[in-house]
């Protein structure tokens, strides 16, 4: 077994693994220690910032554990070596050595995020001693559920060669879980998922009154039974696992249920753009219908159960639904898209064929006006579903009419997040990493805007584009469309730079 | 077989101890079946994609049809040709038809030319089955008919027998071999088995070690020693590979 773990860690080299789990917890230290600058809270610093990991976690970890587990299965399947493998070691021993080895990083994972913000009270002056069981108990809680979400995706990506099934489903799963963390009164919800265990494991409470702000911080004692929910997912992912790797084939699974029937039609060019051909039958629409409609059934659930707190009807339920999908979802959707795009070309042989058939310039700009297209639609459908849940909670008032404004800047802003994923996607040949990247790019948003920087980053232009936190904002918008234009401009350019300064790669 | 389609002048690729191609000075007149042989990881390939302009020259010029290309006319000149290139290029979630219409709409070339090369090499029966269902042979099938698309001047084939059944090996040397009279078409042929070039080819060229090592008919080849195969592994220094 310590020959196929140290097997695991040799194959791993050069892949950037542990720069995956490394950037994670720089994000997370990074955002907890912004968010604890405020001198008010060094009196309850400690209990805080045991309130806010969990959130940080639900938000971060499932995208980024995705794109590690995606990293140590998909180069099983680029490199074509299931077969190679089974000829040299067992099944069981493969698949008792791809989790020992996530189990090790996430072990070390959760202890330099212990002892990290650990660092970061000290640093900050955190009044008292941390309480040591609350902070082992919170240990283990993020070591186990992390694990569980391995033992998920690395599952997904085993099961479905196409990455993007695996990465969607972790961005799927990440929005929910966050969601449902502010909907306290369906706790049965977060139990079942089990990217929801994040918030359904907290153990602090925080005492908040619309009057004073933050008034500190209590323990709670959880009755949801969620740490039954934590173990039955364990035992289902671990025998599930184990299950699928016995009975894999030595080409990988085999979904082949829609084609394969011989058709007597004459052949004949369809009238669509080839690039769109090119994306037939892909996962990413499950995504494109799936995400957006998360965001709206649990936004406007969260709505519905603070509507003391939210007066604003439809500009309440927009926050309620644009935030946090702008903010962390829409960023890692484009990223999945754009790398889809160029997973196309990237495989095999393909830019050979492509770069032999069609214009560097016209193939860069066909890769970012399909991405653009798919936000377009990916934002006309979150819109839709403002509506059609604004009119089902019962809002007389009419729908506000900047919304066509709202869109329409979120598309312009969102194209230069297309550009600069489809820039990103083209360098770097993983699936996963421009996603990672995209994750970062949409929390960097964040920050740059609370800075009043938005312009200076494409993420921070959709979200402002789309006034996701506050729809009453004036924006300027020869400003916004300037920067947009010249983000888009610029990875354009160097997309087409970068193609034609470097020679073919293939995996050929 | 006057006109060279082909003509390059000092076409070089790397340098020092990366050196992959060396000062090359290839000849192929229209109408042929030009061999180029080499043992494996003797640059035949790397040469093969300097000719499509897919890896750029370190030094040295490419006549193509006989204009000096130059990256403002590449494409334009690439739109003549049709290649397979190392492996065949496919997207496996697709059908063979599927891909196939992808080529044809980029080299706005009409439907009925699918159906056509999808007849020549047997494919037609499997052509709404997905790429990534077909065996290694039935891949190599739909890429070479990826390349007579739009029934090119030039054809650039690199090694397309590998993967085929001893059939499909005697089938494609007869097709590749009758293309200059039936189809008018010049083909440059890339392998690294003498035999193969013997049944097809009318001139090769030899490459080692990156260098030019021989260029000129069969016949004269034959000339240089006892036989085919002796003279080939004298100019190879015995066929040693990388």
């Amino acid at each position: 077994m310590m020959c196929c773990l140290s097997l695991e860690l040799r194959k791993t080299k050069r892949r950037g693994i542990w720069l995956v789990l490394a950037a994670l917890l720089l994000t997370i230290i990074l955002w907890e220690g912004n968010s604890m600058n405020d001198a008010r809270f060094l009196k309850f610093g400690w209990k805080m910032m045991l309130y806010n990991l969990p959130l940080l976690n639900a938000v971060l970890i499932p995208t980024g554990i995705a794109v590690f587990a995606s990293r140590i299965i998909d180069m099983e399947h680029k490199g074509n070596t299931w077969k190679l493998l089974e000829t040299l070691e067992g099944k069981s021993e493969l698949y008792l050595a791809k989790v020992l080895y996530g189990l090790i990083a996430i072990l070390c994972f959760s202890i330099a995020e212990l002892l990290l913000c650990a660092a970061i009270g000290l640093v900050a002056g955190f009044e008292g001693m941390p309480d040591l069981w609350a902070y082992g108990l919170f240990f283990v809680q993020t070591f186990v559920i992390t694990f569980n979400l391995y033992l998920l995706q690395m599952l997904l990506s085993l099961i479905f060669t196409n990455q993007a099934v695996a990465l969607c489903a972790g961005l799927c799963g990440s929005m929910a879980g966050l969601f449902l963390m502010y909907v306290p009164q369906w706790p049965f919800l977060r139990n079942i998922i089990p990217w929801g265990h994040y918030g359904a494991m907290m153990f602090v409470g925080m005492d908040w009154n619309k009057a004073q702000g933050i008034q500190g911080f209590y323990y709670m004692q959880q009755k949801n039974g969620a740490l039954f929910f934590v173990i039955g997912w364990f035992l289902f992912l671990i025998i599930g696992g184990w299950f699928a790797f016995q009975k894999m084939d030595t080409d990988g699974f085999r979904f082949e249920l829609m084609h394969g029937t011989q058709s007597s039609k004459p052949v004949t060019l369809p009238a669509m753009p080839v690039e769109l051909l090119k994306v037939k039958r892909s996962p990413i629409w499950l995504a494109f219908i799936i995400l957006p409609l998360i965001s709206a059934l649990i936004g406007t659930g969260n709505y519905l159960n603070n509507l003391e707190i939210l007066t604003g009807t439809w500009h309440s339920l927009w926050t309620q639904h644009a935030l946090f999908f702008c903010y962390f979802f829409m960023p890692p959707l484009v990223g999945v898209y754009a790398s889809y795009l160029w997973r196309l070309e990237h495989n095999g042989a393909n830019w050979n064929m492509v770069l032999t058939t069609i214009s560097i310039w016209r193939l860069v700009f066909n890769k970012i006006c399909l991405c653009t297209v798919i936000t377009f639609f990916t934002l006309c459908w979150l819109c839709v579903l403002y509506i059609l849940c604004g009119l089902s909670a019962g809002f007389t008032d009419p729908v506000p009419a900047a919304l066509a404004e709202w869109l329409a800047c979120g598309v312009l802003g969102g194209t230069a997040v297309c550009a600069a994923q489809c820039f990103l996607s083209l360098v770097i040949r993983s699936f996963a990493v421009p996603i990672g990247m995209a994750l970062a790019g949409g929390i960097g948003g964040l920050l740059f805007t609370a800075k009043g920087l938005y312009y200076l980053l494409p993420y921070s232009l959709l979200s402002m584009g789309m006034r996701a936190n506050n729809p009453n904002l004036h924006v300027n918008l020869v400003q916004f469309a300037g920067c947009s234009v010249l983000f888009i401009v610029s990875f354009y350019l160097l997309s087409v730079w970068y193609i034609k300064c470097h020679d073919v790669r293939t995996q050929a | 077989m006057n006109t060279n389609i082909i003509e390059t002048h000092g076409l070089t690729k790397g340098a020092g101890s990366q050196l992959r191609v060396n000062h090359i000075d290839l000849c192929v007149p229209e109408g042929c079946v030009y061999g180029f042989l080499g043992p494996n990881g003797a640059g035949k390939t790397t040469t093969l994609k300097l000719l499509l302009g897919l890896l750029k020259p370190t030094e040295g010029t490419i006549t193509l049809l006989g204009k000096k290309m130059t990256s403002q006319n590449r494409l334009a000149l690439l739109k003549h040709t049709g290649s397979l290139i190392e492996s065949p290029s496919f997207y496996g979630h697709l059908t063979g038809l599927e891909n196939l219409q992808i080529i044809a709409k980029l080299k706005k070339v009409p439907a009925d030319e699918i159906t056509a090369v999808l007849n020549t090499v047997r494919l037609y029966e499997q052509k709404d089955k997905k790429v990534k269902q077909y065996s290694l042979g039935m891949k190599q099938r739909l890429g070479i008919a990826m390349a007579l698309l739009g029934n090119p001047r030039l054809l650039i084939l690199d090694e397309p027998t590998n993967g085929l059944d001893p059939a499909g090996i005697q089938e494609i040397r007869e097709f590749i071999k009758n293309l200059p009279i039936l189809r008018q078409m010049t083909v440059i042929v890339s392998s690294h088995l003498l035999s193969e070039m013997e049944q097809m080819a009318d001139r090769v060229g030899i490459i080692n070690h990156g260098s030019l090592v021989f260029q000129g008919t069969m016949a004269a080849l034959e000339a240089q020693g006892g036989s085919l195969e002796d003279a080939f592994l004298k100019l190879t220094e015995g066929g040693e590979s990388l």
